[in-house]
């Protein structure tokens, strides 16, 4: 999985170098496939494997970080205004 | 001819046209011709001429004829002489021909060599065999039970997204083989002597890949111990042997956590680039490592699955436990030599494959 740095930093206030943080992801099972920066952001690919579905997301590798680290986890706002139509009326099949 | 010019004058006349003759003759046919044109029993001029010697008057006749003898004489000499000189010269250029300068370096005649892929599985055989392991090949056309199902990895799981299998068409249920872990359940099941296992299976598996580093087909070891008290620290020393045994005792190696259905804990094993040293290349991707195997100790639902095909208990998960790898043998091949592209060793193109010993 392509993780951007800059989307990562949304959730975890991680300041460690690219590579570092890749190194210490790698170490605890994500390992590091690559890297590419260009001097302001930085991608790091992550080979998310098959048991670990809660980290093919930003949010659920936020929260490895934020446990490597000790760093608190910034909570995902889910929430959302009801408008329009109930769902249940938006499709008909006959 | 004979009656109108004099003898003397026939005779002078006979010498210069032969010895304009004899100036152009470069091989033995022409001489034999030259012969023949003037010695010649039947049709030489200084025969026709010796013939003719019956018309002269008789005192005329004898100091003809002893010219004409003396004539015949230096004639068939100087052919003699011809003849020799065109041996000789004939003798010298064979010489020159046919000579051999035995200083010469030889040719020496072509050798077969292994393949180099053949090298490393025969090399990682005898590392392992003087282990103690046994070697077990399994088949290259499995059915899914031996493939997957029986290595925790029911249909439609998740787990299945990591291999790309090829089906075969006209055999349902039958593919390739994606890894040369289906050996471990095929041996298992015929276990000589269970629980107890040492095997490596080295083999050809097949996935649909094909890039610079994916062949379809390409070649795994796999490896299998089972018993009473195999732990982690026996599969990490294992590891570790063999890896030094291949590329030199001082060569940087670490272990870190993965994931696979069938070993529970998984782990990884990665090299420190030859490349780069670990200093981050294109090779390892800017990492400074390069993965190199997978392993793990055997997952219990494993067991279990082997357990329920026996009808009986053979392996019992509270009893025994063990641990499994897998490498790659272009992957170690292709890290020895500094080989770029897998393809390379399927191309069957000599002047790669006679780089090797």
């Amino acid at each position: 999985m392509r993780l951007p740095l800059s989307w990562l930093r949304e959730f975890v206030d991680v300041r460690v170098e690219p590579a570092r943080l890749g190194d210490d992801l790698t170490l605890v099972g994500f390992a590091l496939d690559g890297l590419e920066t260009d001097g302001r952001d930085a991608v790091l690919d992550i080979d998310v494997t098959t048991n670990r579905v809660d980290c093919m997301n930003v949010y659920g590798l936020a929260r490895e970080v934020a446990v490597i680290y000790g760093l608190p986890l910034a909570p995902l706002d889910v929430s959302f205004v009801e408008q329009g139509a109930s769902a249940s009326r938006a499709l008909e099949v006959t | 001819m004979t009656d109108a010019i004099p003898a003397g004058e026939k005779v002078r006349s006979l010498r210069a046209r032969f010895e304009l003759a004899l100036r152009g003759v470069r091989d033995p046919a022409a001489l034999q011709s030259l012969h023949d044109a003037f010695l010649g029993r039947r049709s030489g001029e200084l025969s026709a001429l010796l013939r003719s010697l019956g018309q002269l008057p008789d005192d005329a006749r004898r100091a003809a004829g002893q010219e004409l003898n003396a004539l015949k004489g230096e004639i068939a000499r100087r052919l003699d002489e011809a003849r020799a000189a065109l041996e000789a010269r004939a003798r010298e250029e064979r010489l020159l021909r046919e000579s051999v300068d035995f200083t010469l370096p030889g040719r020496t005649p072509p050798c077969g060599r292994r393949h180099p892929l053949t090298a490393t599985r025969e090399e990682l055989e005898d590392i392992f065999v003087s282990m103690g392991y046994e070697v077990y090949e399994g088949r290259e056309v499995e059915d899914d039970y031996h493939c997957f199902e029986a290595l925790n990895m029911p249909p439609d799981h998740p787990a299945r997204d990591m291999q790309d299998t090829f089906y075969l068409k006209d055999r349902p249920g039958q593919l390739l083989r994606t890894h040369t872990s289906s050996a471990q359940i095929r041996y298992m099941l015929e276990n000589p002597h269970p629980p107890e296992v040492r095997i490596i299976c080295p083999g050809k598996v097949f996935r649909r890949d094909d890039d610079i580093t994916h062949s379809p087909m390409f070649q795994q070891v796999e490896g299998l111990v089972v018993g009473k008290g195999i732990h982690f620290g026996h599969l990490k020393g294992t590891i570790e042997a063999f890896l030094h045994a291949l590329f030199g005792p001082e060569r940087g190696m670490r272990f870190r956590p993965s994931y696979f259905p069938y070993t529970e804990p998984s782990v990884e094993t990665d090299l420190s680039c030859a490349v780069c040293g670990g200093g981050g290349c294109r090779v390892c991707k800017q990492t400074g490592w390069v993965e190199i195997l997978g392993s793990g100790m055997v997952n219990p639902a494993v067991f279990e699955a082997v357990n329920a095909r026996l009808g009986r208990v053979v392996y019992e998960p509270e009893e025994v436990t063990g641990f499994a790898f897998g490498i790659g043998i272009e992957r170690v091949t292709m890290m020895r030599h500094g080989v770029d592209d897998i393809r390379l060793f399927y191309g069957s193109d000599l002047r790669f494959l006679e780089q090797f010993r």
